[in-house]
């Protein structure tokens, strides 16, 4: 006699109406235990679930898109793009983030799609790193935070300019030749595919709802790290050590590693930090949306190994040069 | 029995319904700033719609089972709803405070950001306490009359003042909060969290200023605790 072992697994292992009563439960008890009475715990909670809160629907945003793109652009678009010489690839992928108002959660699962169907892994990532900075909805809100300091033009090309530069620069050098070096395969992949599935719009809302679950997941640890690190840590250490340029812009891009702010956020953040030159500042706008604590797991999740840690060694010094010389240019 | 779409339905769904609730019921205001309200309102919209259609191919079709790999996802997205409905007044206060406040440090070349209004609030005095050009610009000088409304907090770097008046400032989410205060010269302590409504008068001290309060009102909670 054959035995469903995998059947037999999941229903020991885990019974759903079991876990919703245990979950359900444990809402009552905290609620009537006084579990909000612990000013950490409220702190974090607050934080932790705003941060998802405003991530998810962006997730599900790039989810829709990366979904068209799975199901609706025929392939024959992506082998056309794909032949065509990298030094073109990667600035038009960069600039392609312009078109494209969807900061960093969105971005992700939308250059996975864009790398698996044929785009130049370089080029992909281009325009990963460059869509949560050049998108127009994050430069208008840079504009508008800075205006107050008569800074708004200096601070919006100072941004867009060197998170160009940091997109393809990083594209160039992560970018591996062949997507299967770069990406992490992905169980779901090989379950639901649009080549087994004929019918278009069951496609697409598989996709869909794929991506949306399988990156949630890692929106969900990304908070929490960064809740923990908000909750646990104070803000003013890195004040008295802001005077001189480089630390400056060193520790505000830890700063925007613990934060993990939207990219269409962060500038009214950033304008509050006076004490710090404003090389540094720019640092802060143009290290978070590529590198934080919420992205590093949404990264982790998609591409191979040490992937963030690459990312980390070519965008500090590309970011660190690029606001020396803007404090240089405009700094006071 | 759960297959892999019937699963995704449910937690589109649930985060769908989710959404709907804090965006009708307002409870948003202790997450995000009107400037972002457009996100949960989207985010409910298309989540319920999309989630009812994978009911509807879940129910009308076989697809693979649920896995492992995918209960835990069920189990980590449903966690910050749970963690939300078991603090039903979660919001920050003075132990945030203390932990998001951004040093003050006096500069000679400053510029410093829009003001939100006519009225002196705590951003505007926090900053008049770092550039003297900016306090006499928006008119905050010692004896300017003051109405201000916050939570108690008391202040590791505090020099003087009997506890801080501190309100929050938040663009799009509470994770980019920062808190500002200004020192009460209170007869009498308070504990941390207590709302107040202090009218009063601004005195100079050090580089800063405090409040000599007239009158000190305990009040309810705002419906929208921080300040954009």
């Amino acid at each position: 006699m054959t035995v469903d072992g995998s059947a037999l697994r999941q229903r020991t292992v885990f019974s759903p109406p079991i876990a919703a009563a245990v979950l359900a439960v444990a809402v009552l008890a905290a609620r009537f235990g006084g579990l909000g009475d612990i000013a950490v715990v409220e702190t974090f909670a607050v934080i932790f679930a705003s941060i998802i809160i405003e991530a998810l629907p962006f997730v599900l945003l790039g989810a829709m898109v990366s979904a068209a793109i799975e199901v609706f652009v025929p392939d024959k678009a992506f082998a056309a793009a794909g032949r065509l010489p990298l030094a073109l690839q990667l600035p038009a992928a960069a600039l392609g983030g312009f078109a494209f108002p969807v900061c960093e959660c969105g971005s992700v699962p939308v250059a996975r799609r864009l790398i698996s169907r044929g785009m130049h892994p370089a080029a992909g990532l281009a325009f990963m790193l460059a869509s949560p900075i050049l998108n127009p909805v994050v430069l208008a809100s840079t504009y508008v935070a800075y205006s107050g300091r008569d800074l708004a033009v200096q601070m919006v090309l100072g941004r867009a300019g060197l998170g160009l530069v940091l997109a393809m620069v990083a594209g160039w050098a992560i970018g591996a030749d062949d997507a299967g070096e770069l990406l992490r395969p992905r169980a779901g992949d090989t379950h639901v595919h649009s080549s087994t599935e004929p019918n278009k719009g069951r496609a697409f809302f598989d996709h869909l709802g794929n991506d949306f679950f399988f990156m949630g997941r890692f929106v969900v640890l990304g908070a929490t790290l960064a809740a923990l690190l908000q909750t646990t840590i104070p803000q003013d250490i890195v004040s008295g050590i802001a005077r001189t340029p480089i630390i400056g812009s060193l520790s505000l891009m830890a700063v925007a590693f613990v934060l993990s702010l939207c990219s269409e956020a962060d500038a009214f953040v950033a304008v509050s930090f006076v004490q710090f030159p404003l090389g540094s500042q720019l640092a802060f706008l143009v290290f978070g949306p590529v590198v934080d604590a919420k992205l590093a797991f949404l990264y982790g999740a998609t591409f191979r190994k040490r992937f963030v840690a690459r990312l980390v060694i070519v965008a500090v010094p590309v970011v660190l040069a690029g606001s020396l010389w803007f404090e240089a240019l405009v700094g006071n | 029995m759960y297959t892999k779409r019937g699963v995704m339905a449910v937690i589109l769904l649930a985060w769908g319904a989710f959404l709907a609730w804090l965006a009708i019921s307002n409870t948003m205001a202790r997450f995000l700033g009107p400037r972002t309200y457009w996100v949960a309102w989207f985010g409910a919209i298309a989540l319920l719609l999309s989630g009812t259609i994978t009911t509807f191919h879940a129910l009308r079709s076989h697809g693979p089972r649920a896995g492992r790999a995918d209960w835990a996802g069920v189990v980590l997205l449903l966690l910050p709803i749970a963690l939300v409905l078991s603090l039903p007044a979660a919001q920050l206060g003075a132990q945030a405070a203390s932990r998001k406040a951004v040093g003050v440090a006096a500069l000679s070349a400053f510029a410093p950001p829009t003001t939100h209004g006519d009225d002196i609030g705590l951003e505007e005095i926090h900053y008049a306490g770092i550039s003297h050009e900016y306090a006499a610009q928006v008119g905050i000088i010692e004896g300017a009359e003051v109405d201000l409304t916050g939570f108690v907090t008391h202040p590791k770097n505090m020099t003087n003042g009997t506890y801080s008046l501190t309100r929050f400032y938040i663009s799009c989410c509470a994770a980019d909060a920062v808190p500002y205060s200004v020192a009460i010269e209170a007869s009498e302590d308070l504990e941390d969290d207590t709302w107040l409504n202090i009218t009063g008068t601004l005195v100079k001290s050090g580089d800063g200023f405090i409040v000599q309060p007239v009158d000190i009102q305990s009040i309810k909670e705002p419906s929208s605790p921080y300040l954009y």
